[in-house]
């Protein structure tokens, strides 16, 4: 489990992260999402013991990086958006060196272990520099699985790979919660945090300015709707504003017609919305909750906590 | 110290597994006999001149160093392999250490083997008695001990020169001045040994000495892991 209480950090004047805090529990996907520079690698470096915070407290399976940052080391792996690999060594030899660093004891099978999950046995006595990007990356993730750390920190881990290694490399990480990893996600692709994460803290120029469940972030503000209609637009339009409906958009859409709205009581908002279709003539054919996708969710978030 | 040794240990495979290195290597092994040869046919070489050889056959291995060392920071920081390690639980004072032993001991090792060499073909040319007597065993060590100094001192300065630059090339190219600054010490040593000029040995080798102390010092400020980082 990873607990971030009250962290900021500044390198001389520049503040890169302000009075964070939030906790990613074990058996839990976290993305942090933000825009490039938005203090998410400065975290990620402070939770894996790397950089040390100015003030607050990072809580790594239940030791501090201030009283023991090589112990939180042990229990962190971490992935970058770089391979960063020795490519004059073998995988094998690169893995063994890592094993040794984090003090595995027999490493033999564990790298065995690892390879097979990560589909490298074949190359795991060709040099790294042969290796495809993807491949790299793969092996970039057995690195950091060596030592079968609790806590697993990813930045960025998906950059510059294709669609189908990212695939793999989503189901891996799906695999890896199953295993009761604290997983943190730093990342901007907001599909990838769509599509895993459990939940989502989106950090902005340095300071936090939201966190929770995806898809309670995805439903956050006024819910909204979406009517699909056979009508004409001027007598829909008409009947909504008689009704006291916000219409946000009407538009033709094969054929028919899609009025959006929103609304804070959608039980009053949308029997009065129904009532005065049906009576101006419309014929609906449906009436749904507009979910948000998270980009979208993201988008509004961020514009907010710069206004 | 175990973590130290193995990183060590990695860093000497790797700037070995190059072989451009184990070439440079090779030729300064050969320089100190290919010099015996050159002066084959002056049999009446002066013993001063004996002595010159031997301590460039100890000290320019010392040269390699340079490469090893700017290799070994400017490059890791350049292919940001540096972040994995730091990541990793050992200590800084194991990593700066470990980065050292994997500059100072090839280099070492190689002054070591030119020394010999130089000692053993010296030998055959201008005669064991002679050679003996002018390169007695306190000599050599004393050679010995001064090319682990100057190898000391290029590493640790050029350790503080690669945390300070992002790549290896421009750590390399400073570096050179660092090699500069050492063909001078060299040819002080020279002049003072010929000359036997004892106090200005001694100044000399308290000078390196001092330096040492100074850039491990140094070396050891910029090489924590909070400098580290916050230069990547």
């Amino acid at each position: 489990m990873i607990e971030v209480r009250d962290v900021t950090r500044r390198f001389g004047s520049f503040t890169a992260l302000s009075h964070a805090s939030f906790v990613v529990r074990s058996g839990e996907i976290v993305a942090l999402l933000g825009p490039n520079g938005a203090g998410k690698t400065t975290a990620s470096r402070i939770i894996a013991g790397i950089l040390a915070p100015t003030e607050g407290d990072a809580i790594v399976d239940r030791i501090s990086v201030r009283d023991d940052a090589n112990a939180v080391r042990a229990r962190c792996g971490l992935v970058t958006d770089s391979p960063a690999l020795y490519e004059r060594m073998s995988l094998r030899s690169y893995l063994t060196y890592f094993a040794r660093m984090y003090d595995v004891p027999q490493p033999g099978p564990r790298i065995a272990q690892l390879v097979e999950l990560m589909g490298l046995t074949s190359v795991l006595d060709r040099k790294l520099a042969s290796f495809s990007r993807g491949m790299k990356q793969k092996a970039a993730i057995a690195r950091a699985l060596v030592h079968e750390p609790p806590v697993l920190l990813l930045d960025e881990p998906a950059t510059a790979l294709d669609p189908e290694m990212t695939q793999t490399f989503r189901e891996l990480i799906v695999s890896l919660r199953a295993q009761h990893r604290a997983i943190l996600l730093c990342t901007h692709d907001l599909d990838e945090a769509q599509r895993i994460s459990d939940r989502v803290v989106i950090v902005d120029r340095g300071r936090i300015v939201r966190e929770g469940a995806t898809d309670e972030l995805r439903s956050a503000g006024r819910p909204s709707f979406r009517a699909e209609l056979v009508a004409d637009e001027a007598p829909v339009r008409a009947a909504l504003g008689t009704a006291g409906v916000t219409v946000e958009s009407i538009a033709a859409s094969n054929g028919r017609l899609e009025a959006r709205w929103s609304s804070d009581d959608p039980a009053e908002t949308n029997t009065r919305a129904l009532r005065a279709l049906l009576d101006a003539g419309a014929r609906v054919v449906s009436l749904n909750l507009e979910t948000r996708s998270l980009e979208d969710a993201y988008l509004a978030i961020i514009k907010e906590s710069r206004q | 110290m175990r973590k130290a040794l193995l990183l060590a240990r990695r860093e000497i495979v790797e700037q070995y597994s190059d072989r451009g290195a184990i070439v440079r290597a090779l030729i300064f092994v050969a320089l100190p006999i290919a010099l015996v040869q050159i002066n084959r046919g002056t049999g009446r070489a002066q013993d001063g001149i004996i002595l010159i050889f031997a301590l460039q056959a100890a000290l320019l291995p010392a040269a390699t160093a340079i490469n090893a060392a700017a290799g070994s920071f400017a490059a890791e920081k350049e292919a940001q392999t540096l972040v994995p390690l730091l990541a990793a639980p050992i200590r800084d004072i194991d990593i700066v250490a470990g980065k050292l032993l994997a500059v100072l001991a090839p280099a070492a090792g190689l002054s070591l083997v030119s020394l010999v060499a130089f000692d053993a073909a010296s030998s055959a040319v201008y005669g064991a008695d002679r050679v003996a007597r002018v390169l007695g065993p306190a000599t050599l060590y004393g050679l010995f001990a001064l090319s682990v100094f100057l190898i000391l001192t290029i590493g640790a300065w050029v350790m503080v020169v690669s945390a300070r630059v992002g790549s290896q090339r421009t750590a390399q190219q400073i570096a050179g001045f660092v090699l500069a600054g050492m063909i001078v010490a060299l040819s002080a040593i020279g002049g003072a040994i010929q000359n036997l000029a004892a106090v200005v040995v001694v100044g000399v080798v308290a000078a390196i000495l001092i330096s040492d102390l100074v850039a491990l010092e140094l070396a050891r400020r910029l090489w924590n892991r909070e400098e580290a980082v916050a230069r990547l």
